[in-house]
């Protein structure tokens, strides 16, 4: 078996400059071992605001009559530009990217999207720092049941507005349940669609969530934490999936929760996503039921699956069956080049993700971005990579050639005439942008 | 001219022109290409169907809609009910042609206010906001069995509405500084032995060319300007070009936002007026664009998510409501007629006591377009395009046989 480090670096890191896949080829696999050990910081560094602060300003913004409302919106979006800035820093400038696309993988799994919630701008970027990034190397119920109360997704899915209609709350209001955290729990981040449960099902399990919502600010300090809130929750036992709960307040939701983490559905669903993503758009069976028979024999743990990846002879015989995703691109192009980010300016980088149409945290739907060929090679999506490659290799001003730092950034793929193509280039700009823009840098 | 794709191509020799050749395979088979146009305008942000079509013969009209009513003189009474605001003066003669259709009172089956659950109820063609995984014109291109180059979005990004399994395109003016040939055939020439990447890259290719005939340099390439709402226009007059060519688009989207008008809407002038006036002058490009005979095989929807509020709220706007009005325009019309059932405007009428109550489901009228103009049955629609909207029911006598 014999461990490619373009797969290494491209597959479960973010792209590599000539330094790195050096170091990175005297042993691709050590390399990747190595970034998932326990004493690894999976954290986002910097000074930044937690949830709570965050979430009393967005409870702000819902609040504020409109012209108020625009002060506090552009706050708010001030704060979720500087968490993306700060994100994308260290996805462009970490030694441990396998980390990094970690998070993005299950933070994109666990979708929050400011798209139809523009309001949620600012709590994006904690959510993932606080639901997300602690658990990618823990275990996965833990970071559901994280994810499950954090108010970006309570919001998010509208939780905070469910009621269960015999509640203490839901008699006098009149107001009712809300299924869609329900319903996108078991269908998107757990059982997978079509998945053996039924409408019946998901209402149930709604009401089970019914009370899990945001501690309204307080007059005198506090609030803007999850609270279950006794008097919002449809009281008595429910039956999910065949199972009785009889558990009282959030017990029963926990319970609930940690039954879904744990079922074989789940297990296959996972699975299938993680093998998608880090071996190919269809990924082979043989592949998934190593991934599926690793989640249920480790109870859900997120390391010994990412070990269980490294590991697996499927994920090294291909060479660059995936695309690189827009922002996948753009941190590897600065990887590429060691470019430090103040020569561009991040304003103008999010400026590019909007043309390329990917912003993070600003996926379509709850169902977060899609993770095939298909989704992101449309011609029009084709033309911007093509051109956005030459508008970068033009803002870097590369001096001379760079076929040598073709040669050894692209060593260890087949690549086919494009390093004679580079070398032919008329320019070192369009020879960079070139590098940038072949197949083998915009796959991996 | 040469375009950009003989240069590449004369560039490159046998390799690119095989590439270029192979690269519409279903085309060369195609002689039952369907020469029907679609066109879907999104309205985005929710339209005031109201400050559109006036209903100036409800007795409650004027003392409803207040300071933001329309006076009859100023209306264009193509109706002796309705009438369309004066922003909207390239339509009229579209009217009176018989090539639009005014559906006033009109909504999605959506009871909720959330401009994204409604974008994506509309877009999806689903009963619940996040229904289905595909858009209904991305299913529609499905049903019609619909070449690569069926469907063309214009504007940045696909639109749901468009997302979906079957082959689709999207095209914008470029916000990049122009690339040059050189760098092109470059390109062309490392993605040669990538079967993914030359295909892809030769449609792009094919869509510039097209772009070249459309639409002028100056407006492909005009950095930031173009994501301005004129672009709009400029947008729908290329949109008409390309589908009046044999080979290009029969489908295709168009979206045009700043419809939610909370605070300062205006009336005869102000925001809302401009907005109307660049959605008719877009309309009136496309028409031109396209030509007669293409338009006459063309039917043209324009919906929004939801209306709004009936009366004004305290910031002389309006608020997100129900019911607003449908726009469809084409040759292909039996049209010159409101279609309508006229809920009123009493406080009684009003939907919740608020909105203009909706009478007809936009679904059905879309179902009907389907129906009719591309001949597909009742079953399938029901069963591809709008699953579940059995009870919807669809409006039949849009579309001329």
């Amino acid at each position: 078996m014999s461990y490619n480090p373009y797969v290494a670096a491209h597959r479960f890191g973010l792209g590599s400059g000539a330094e790195e896949i050096k170091i990175i080829s005297k042993d691709p696999k050590s390399w990747l071992h190595n970034q998932v050990k326990s004493e690894i910081d999976t954290s986002l560094k910097g000074s930044f605001k937690n949830t709570q602060a965050i979430t009393k300003q967005v409870i702000k913004i819902r609040r504020a009559k409109t012209k108020e409302r625009k002060q506090l919106m552009k706050a708010g979006f001030d704060l979720y530009r500087h968490e993306m800035e700060m994100r994308f820093k260290q996805a462009v400038a970490t030694n441990t990217p396998l980390i990094e696309r970690l998070t993005m993988f299950w933070s994109n799994h666990f979708a929050v999207s400011l798209k139809g919630k523009p309001y949620l701008a600012a709590l994006t970027g904690v959510y993932e720092r606080e639901a997300i990034r602690p658990h990618v190397l823990g275990k996965f119920s833990d970071m559901l049941l994280s994810v499950v109360e954090h108010p970006a997704m309570l919001a998010y899915l509208d939780n905070v507005q469910s009621i269960g209609p015999n509640s203490i709350a839901g008699k006098r209001r009149g107001k009712g349940l809300n299924e869609n955290l329900a319903r996108e729990i078991m269908e998107l981040h757990t059982l997978g669609v079509d998945e053996g449960y039924s409408q019946d099902d998901v209402i149930e399990f709604a009401k089970i969530l019914t009370g899990w919502t945001v501690r309204p600010p307080k007059l005198f300090g506090g609030g803007g934490e999850f609270e279950f809130i006794e008097r919002i929750h449809e009281p008595d036992k429910r039956v999910l999936l065949g199972k009785t709960y009889n558990q009282k307040g959030q017990d029963q939701g926990i319970a609930a929760l940690n039954d879904l983490a744990k079922h074989p559905s789940t297990a296959r669903f996972i699975a299938t996503k993680l093998a998608r993503h880090f071996i190919s758009d269809d990924p082979p069976k043989s592949a998934i039921k190593k991934l599926e028979r690793s989640f249920l024999n480790s109870g859900g743990d997120l390391r010994e699956l990412t070990l269980t990846l490294i590991n697996m002879p499927e994920v090294w015989e291909q060479q660059l069956p995936k695309i690189k995703t827009p922002y996948e691109m753009v941190v590897a192009s600065f990887r590429a080049v060691n470019a430090p980010i103040k020569k561009v300016g991040f304003k103008k980088i999010a400026q590019s993700l909007a043309l390329l149409d990917h912003l993070p945290f600003q996926a379509p739907s709850p169902q977060g971005w899609p993770d095939r060929a298909d989704d992101w090679l449309s011609p029009n999506a084709m033309i911007n990579r093509v051109e956005w490659c030459h508008a970068f290799a033009q803002v870097m001003r590369p001096k001379e050639n760079p076929l040598e730092l073709a040669q050894s950034v692209l060593s260890g793929v087949s690549s086919g005439d494009t390093l004679l193509w580079i070398e032919r280039a008329p320019s070192p700009v369009d020879g960079l942008a070139l590098l940038l823009a072949s197949p083998q840098w915009q796959r991996r | 001219m040469v375009t950009r794709r003989d240069f590449i191509k004369g560039m490159c020799g046998a390799a690119a022109l095989a590439s270029t050749v192979s690269f519409y395979p279903s085309l060369a088979f195609a002689n039952v290409r369907t020469d029907k146009r679609l066109v879907v305008v999104l309205l985005r942000g929710g339209m005031d169907g109201m400050a559109a079509l006036a209903p100036y013969g409800d007795k409650n009209y004027q003392s409803l809609r207040g300071d933001l009513s329309l006076n009859k003189d100023v209306l264009l009474r193509v109706d002796p009910f309705f009438g369309l605001h004066p922003s909207l003066e390239p339509l009229a003669n579209l009217y009176k042609k018989g090539e639009m259709i005014c559906v006033p009172a009109s909504a999605l089956p959506y009871r909720e206010r959330s401009h994204f659950d409604a974008q994506n109820m509309l877009e999806l063609g689903s009963s619940k906001p996040h229904g289905l995984k595909s858009g209904w014109l991305n299913r529609l291109v499905d049903t019609i069995n619909g070449d690569d180059n069926m469907a063309l979005a214009f504007g940045q990004g696909m639109p749901t509405i468009m997302r979906g399994h079957a082959s689709v395109n999207s095209w914008a003016p470029s916000v990049l500084p122009d690339v040059g040939d050189d760098y092109l055939s470059l390109i062309q020439k490392v993605y040669a032995n990538d079967k993914l990447f030359s295909q892809n890259f030769a449609r792009a290719m094919d869509i510039q060319d097209m772009a070249m005939d459309a639409v002028s340099g100056n407006e492909r390439k005009m950095t930031r300007k173009s994501r301005s709402p004129q672009a709009f226009v400029t947008m729908a007059g290329a949109a008409g070009q390309w589908l009046a060519k044999q080979e290009g688009p029969r489908i295709a989207t168009l979206e045009l936002g700043g419809w939610d008008t909370h605070v300062g809407q205006g009336t005869e002038g102000g925001r809302l007026a401009n907005n109307l006036s660049l959605f008719a002058r877009g309309i009136g490009e496309m028409k031109q664009g396209m030509g007669q005979s293409a338009w006459s095989k063309t039917v043209v929807i324009a919906l929004t998510e939801f209306g709004r509020t009936a009366r004004p709220n305290g910031n002389r706007g309006t608020d997100h409501g129900t019911a607003s009005t449908a726009f469809l325009f084409g040759g292909a019309l039996r049209g010159g007629r409101m279609v309508h059932k006229w809920p009123g405007l009493g406080d009684a009428d009003l939907y919740e006591g608020r909105d203009l109550r909706p009478t007809i489901d936009v679904n059905a009228i879309v179902k009907g377009v389907l129906h009719e103009h591309y001949g597909i049955s009742q079953r399938t629609l029901s069963r591809d395009i709008y699953p579940n909207s059995q009870n919807s029911g669809l409006i039949k006598g849009l579309v001329r046989a």
